[in-house]
């Protein structure tokens, strides 16, 4: 995936984001991985949208940006209100997966007049006493982002595959730093309070073999968000980007288009 | 430390052999949270994997008692043996103290005192004047009588403790 890069006017920070396709704007915010491996997924939505996917500061080429962040949602958020203003996107579909959706769904509920639809897959940020995920920081370094694939082989094919063995070891670790800013040790992002604020209409999509966001957070997000549908999405983990992204890229788009999806998908 | 090698063998290996193999494990969850190493250190540690090296100390698992010894994991041997390599850390380090632990994994009470009893009889007054020649500025040293604390009489009770304080007290506030 070709990056282009912009920096922004208020806050001065280099953004390196893919854009591609043509349609209603679609602004694609990524999990805790990165852009690694969107391509298969970005490729299909850029069938239907404009789809621009930036790399949050903290992550692959923007790794050094990580201490400008404070650790709550604000800068995060005023970061990407930055990117839309810089690119004269006034109001955008937002899709977010994982850390992405946490970070998707700050921008709807502080910015709620920027935000046309939303979809937010496996969404990080609330904690439930009674669905408890495992920790995606407390795991072997040899083999970092298991836990967030369905199996060790995915994880080697959608992290290593045509990539230097070293380097993205290495920027596998960075990425999962990035993560561990804004989420350890405890993934309650305080999130659950400013839910109520959101107005666009929202799809929650869970997987039902993440073990980081269990599939029993999908109807506590559905009950905070006002206008909010859930479905869930068998036979896959954490990154349904990387493990299916035609599924995924299909509901997605039905959703943004139809505003209704089936309950399973 | 045993009289000879072979000695210390039959009475230490085992215990070695348990600290090295049973005490050193870390959950590997809790081994490198993310962002606590700097991309650098990341990067030698691969580096360093991926040419088959490891600095882990476990690796002495799968050493014999005589490379366990020969590559420095451990100490230990007959009297003569441990003054030799105890000789041989001091000098090729240069360092004038050495903090010795002279207890390791499941060791029983009995030995380790065994073990201490002849380090401390037969091995230090060997080594200890191996820098003889230079100044010790390091080792603790008593305070001078005039800068100690006199304990407080225990039978005098809490409340007499803060009566003394009281004239401190006064000061830290201003008199208030």
């Amino acid at each position: 995936m070709e990056l282009k890069q912009l920096m922004t006017t208020m806050g001065g920070l280099t953004v390196h984001y893919a854009r591609a396709g043509h349609g209603a704007p679609l602004l694609y915010l990524h999990g805790m991985l990165g852009l690694t491996s969107l391509d298969e997924a970005f490729v299909r939505l850029a069938e239907s949208f404009d789809v621009i996917a930036p790399c949050a500061p903290g992550w692959g080429p923007a790794k050094d940006d990580l201490s400008r962040m404070d650790q709550g949602p604000l800068d995060l958020t005023l970061h990407t209100l930055d990117i839309l203003d810089d690119l004269g996107l006034e109001r955008v579909h937002v899709a977010g997966t994982s850390i992405g959706a946490w970070m998707a769904a700050e921008l709807a509920a502080i910015a709620p007049q920027r935000v046309d639809r939303l979809v937010l897959v496996n969404p990080v940020g609330l904690w439930l006493e009674e669905a408890q995920g495992e920790d995606p920081f407390a795991v072997h370094p040899g083999m970092p982002s298991e836990l967030l694939f369905t199996s060790p082989e995915q994880r080697k094919k959608h992290v290593f595959e045509g990539r230097d063995k070293v380097d993205a070891h290495v920027s596998e670790l960075l990425d999962l730093r990035a993560s561990a800013k804004f989420l350890w040790p405890i993934p309650d992002t305080g999130i659950s309070k400013r839910l109520p604020r959101i107005k666009a209409p929202t799809l929650v999509v869970t997987c039902d073999k993440d073990r980081v966001v269990p599939s029993a957070h999908g109807p506590a997000w559905q009950r905070a968000i006002r206008h909010a549908e859930l479905t869930t999405l068998s036979g896959v983990g954490h990154v349904p980007e990387m493990e299916q992204p035609g599924r995924l890229a299909t509901l997605i788009t039905q959703f943004l288009v139809e505003r209704r999806v089936a309950a399973v998908a | 430390m045993a009289e000879t090698d072979a000695e210390a063998k039959r009475l230490y290996e085992k215990h070695a052999r348990y600290f090295f193999s049973r005490c050193l494990h870390v959950y590997p969850g809790f081994a490198d949270a993310p962002g606590y190493r700097t991309e650098a250190t990341i990067r030698a540690g691969l580096t360093t994997q991926m040419a088959g090296q490891s600095s882990a100390l476990n690796q002495a698992a799968a050493l014999s008692w005589e490379e366990m010894v020969e590559r420095g994991y451990i100490v230990a041997g007959g009297v003569d043996s441990v003054i030799e390599q105890m000789e041989k850390l001091a000098r090729g380090l240069k360092c004038g103290h050495l903090v010795c632990l002279l207890h390791f994994g499941d060791m029983p009470t009995e030995l380790c005192r065994y073990s201490s009893e002849l380090f401390a009889t037969r091995v230090i007054p060997k080594v200890r004047n191996i820098w003889g020649e230079y100044t010790d500025h390091w080792s603790p040293k008593p305070m001078a009588k005039e800068e100690r604390t006199v304990p407080r009489d225990p039978s005098r009770g809490a409340f007499t403790a803060l009566e003394d304080a009281r004239p401190a007290l006064q000061v830290a506030t201003g008199g208030r």
